[in-house]
């Protein structure tokens, strides 16, 4: 027994940066930045903070699915970091939405929503729950650092929200995990203890973008492959691939190594830029608004990101 | 995949279909720089060549023309025939 999405919902500051805004104060370019990474704009938290988003996200996602957050059993966020350390972004969530239900977050980087629907199908199996809130978002404009311009350019804000509700629409999921700190990190914020030996790192994102780029393009065609077979299921049958946005030319090599057609997959970094966990819960909302699912439909999603991590799974459109 | 000639042959081809130029344009000799190929092609062309030839590819800064990745290439191929004898 696993369960079936109900209702979706997304949220975006409303700042939008071009490559062009960027290239301002950055040397670089909207020529650079879109034929290596597949961006051309991307939304920056300005007034907004995650907690706005979230309860945006989440508010909508409710009303989707036509329940009140009274009746949410657990409310999971992912998030690599909320507005606060404590409390989490997902009882933050819970007091804005006027939810009742434990909630707790969850940090599997850009690898969170599939890490998260893991979570929700173990407490559906053991029928712990019958409606559970996701909530993925990231603020990643506070994370990075603005003058390096080979990773700042490559970030965004936003956040995606599901409702799960009882079914059995979660035909696979696989989660991988790989530790690794030196290939991609944001180390995290010093104190000021009197008795600290180590000064730590500036609290930016850091990347090796090779590594990275060799670890997401090999994993992701591997665990899409996986997933799919184990639903049961051939490529043929795929619907819609919904591939976290890291850089197009990533989705672009692992579609390569799968035989589903290009216009399968759903791109939305052009516009969003990489917003970890937090693309793929977008995508689904978009299509879903766009009209553009039907009952029945299979979606293939893969991610991959900081630890390192993988997710991949294959959902039923029931909705 | 036998000759070190036809180990250029099959990296040639591979860079040529990557980057949608002519095959025969490209010589031992010819350096990533003047392919124009990125970081991130690099990584790829790497990837595609391990499946390829069955070997891992160590990517360093000594590799900067084909002639030299084509090297590496027959290194590793070495490396594991010397293994499986073993």
């Amino acid at each position: 027994m696993s369960f079936q999405v109900i209702g979706t919902g997304s949220a975006a500051p409303a700042c939008v940066k071009t490559n062009d805004d960027l290239s301002e104060f950055l040397e670089t370019s909207d020529e650079w930045i879109r034929t290596r990474t597949g961006i051309r704009e991307r939304r920056i938290c300005t007034s907004e903070t995650m907690s706005d988003l979230t309860e945006h996200a989440a508010k909508l996602a409710l009303e989707n699915a036509g329940i009140d957050a009274k009746e949410l059993d657990l409310i999971l966020c992912t998030t690599v970091r909320g507005d606060y350390m404590t409390p989490s972004q997902a009882c933050v969530i819970q007091k804005r939405i006027g939810a009742t239900c434990p909630a707790f977050d969850l940090n599997a980087a850009c690898s969170g929503f599939l890490y998260a629907l893991d979570v929700a199908e173990s407490y559906f199996f053991c029928k712990k729950v019958k409606k559970v809130l996701v909530v993925s978002s990231e603020v990643m404009s506070k994370l990075v650092n603005w003058t390096d311009r080979s990773t700042c350019v490559l970030f965004g804000d936003g956040a995606g929200a599901a409702v799960l509700g009882e079914g059995d629409d979660m035909l696979s999921l696989r989660l991988t995990a790989d530790g690794n700190w030196d290939a991609l990190r944001i180390p995290q914020v010093n104190g000021n203890c009197p008795f600290g030996e180590e000064q730590g790192e500036p609290p930016y994102l850091s990347m090796n973008g090779q590594d990275v780029y060799k670890f997401a393009v090999t994993n992701m065609a591997a665990d899409l492959t996986y997933v799919i077979e184990k639903a049961g299921l051939t490529t043929a049958d795929v619907d819609y691939v919904l591939p976290h946005q890291a850089n197009t030319r990533i989705i672009d090599a692992a579609a390569h190594r799968l035989s589903i057609p290009k216009e399968k997959y759903v791109i939305s970094i052009d516009r969003y830029g990489n917003t970890s966990s937090a693309s793929i819960p977008v995508m689904l909302d978009e299509l879903n608004r766009g009209g553009r699912l039907k009952k029945g439909d299979i979606l293939a999603m893969s991610a991959f990101g900081g630890g390192f991590t993988t997710g991949a799974g294959v959902l039923r459109w029931s909705k | 995949m036998g000759s070190e000639r036809t180990a250029f042959d099959h990296v040639a081809k591979r860079i040529a279909r990557h980057k949608g130029v002519r095959a025969s344009k490209i010589r031992p000799q010819t350096t990533f720089l003047q392919l124009r190929l990125d970081s991130l092609d690099m990584v790829e062309l790497l990837l595609n060549l391990e499946d390829d030839f069955h070997v891992e590819i160590e990517m360093t800064d000594r590799i900067r023309c084909v002639q030299d990745l084509v090297d590496c290439i027959e290194q590793a191929r070495r490396n594991d025939d010397k293994k499986k004898k073993r």
